[in-house]
């Protein structure tokens, strides 16, 4: 990959994975220095990463940051409230319209595989095959994960039904 | 494979992940038809789609871009030095002569970054000089050979001395603006280097006692390149605010010597 390609990277890749990040951790500083991270590790083996594997490279290198970042214990107190304030400070998001904005909620409370597997697969629109490719996953797993990812949001939205009208 | 009452939600899945054919999603529209009471739950299934806020974006791009420009040897320099004095400073050092000089200014001079608004110690000095002002000691050439005790030393006297006396002392050097780069970006060398020069400042005292949150040893901003960087730009910012600091009491003495006459 050469400084170009490097540079279009952060061009085009870098708000789609700020916002994968932003939505498994609901926390705006943590995401960027994640983003930040990808990016350096990206530049560091650019002369060993193809242009046409850097968006996955991306992907990945932020999954692990995200997983290490979850794995400190004294964070998980800190990323919920976070979450918690950041959604109670936008007032509920104003961008996202009810349904998202408790599915985005929601999403920040799945395991990370979970949440990854369907920000990837909604976000970014990949299969489940690149999904499995990024995620270090068969593409069996991936399909469970997503199920089970699917069926987790599909129960939070289902509690939320007295709070909030999906059909609206 | 039909829909059923044991496999329905695996179904209703695959109908909201676009994995079924006409066929298939016909099949699972009939058995919901069929099943009223599961009509909710595949609604919700199919409502479990996030979409992406684009109104959410990075807006640190530019810093992550690398335009090939490599940062002066002058600013590694540069602020190595501030860094280092930052160190000291922080940890204490107290061997400093009130009576010295602060013919080192240039080093302070030096590191003003901000061209557009130049400082105006060498016009007060002439002014000040002009109206016969001593200095408290004669002055000596600087030594930027230990750039280390040429900052200290300002950086002490300020606090000890009253303006005047700081007015007499301050050289007669031309503030220099310094060669800053706007540009972050990195590229190995200059992680090279600055792992080097956050190893050394690692040897220089306990990092603990350095008046800023960061971990030179990296976790925080994932790698020591990092870390140091953001070290340098604190750094600066620490000495520059001693150089303004400096610049203001130097204004506010000329104005009790005005007000004085």
């Amino acid at each position: 990959m050469t400084k170009d390609e490097y540079n279009k990277c952060v061009q085009h890749f870098s708000d789609g994975l700020f916002r994968f990040v932003l939505s498994n951790i609901r926390n705006r500083e943590m995401a960027e220095d994640i983003v930040q991270e990808s990016f350096l590790k990206i530049w560091e083996r650019r002369d060993a990463i193809p242009m046409e594997k850097a968006k996955p490279y991306l992907f990945t290198t932020a999954y692990h940051a995200l997983i290490d970042q979850t794995r400190k214990k004294e964070n998980t107190a800190f990323v919920s409230e976070e979450a918690a304030s950041f959604i109670n400070a936008q007032g509920g998001n104003p961008h996202y319209p009810d349904v998202q904005e408790v599915l985005h909620q929601a999403i920040a409370t799945l395991p990370e595989v979970q949440a990854s597997a369907i920000l990837l697969r909604d976000y970014e629109g990949y299969s489940y095959e690149e999904i499995g490719r990024i995620l270090n996953l068969s593409e069996s797993q991936v399909k469970v994960y997503i199920f089970r990812g699917r069926t987790a949001l599909k129960n939070y939205l289902k509690s939320m039904d007295n709070l909030i009208d999906i059909e609206s | 494979m039909k829909t059923n009452l044991e496999n329905y939600e695996e179904r209703f899945v695959d109908y909201m992940e676009g994995l079924l054919d006409a066929d298939e999603m016909r099949e699972v529209e009939t058995f919901v038809a069929q099943h009223p009471e599961l009509e909710e739950d595949f609604k919700l299934f199919c409502s479990t789609k996030l979409e992406p806020d684009t109104n959410v974006v990075y807006t640190k791009k530019e810093s992550l871009m690398k335009t090939g420009t490599v940062i002066r040897p002058l600013f590694v320099r540069v602020v190595a030095a501030a860094a280092c004095v930052a160190l000291l400073i922080s940890i204490g050092i107290r061997f400093l002569k009130p009576h010295q000089s602060l013919e080192q200014q240039p080093m302070l001079a030096e590191l003003s970054p901000i061209a557009a608004q130049p400082i105006s110690v060498q016009q007060d000095i002439q002014e000040l000089r002009k109206s016969d002002v001593k200095p408290m000691s004669s002055p000596k050439k600087s030594s930027r050979a230990e750039p280390v005790e040429a900052i200290t030393e300002p950086v002490e006297a300020i606090e000890t001395f009253e303006p005047i006396e700081l007015i007499a002392t301050v050289p007669s050097v031309e503030p220099k603006p310094l060669e800053w780069s706007n540009d972050l970006a990195y590229d190995d060398t200059e992680i090279r280097m600055d792992m080097e020069l956050g190893e050394r400042l690692s040897m220089i005292g306990p990092l603990a006692d350095v008046p800023f949150d960061i971990d030179v040893r990296g976790s925080l901003f994932g790698n020591v390149g990092q870390a140091t960087k953001e070290l340098y730009r604190r750094t600066a910012k620490v000495v520059m605010d001693v150089y303004y600091t400096a610049d203001y009491r130097i204004n506010e003495a000329k104005d009790q010597l005005v007000a004085s006459r």
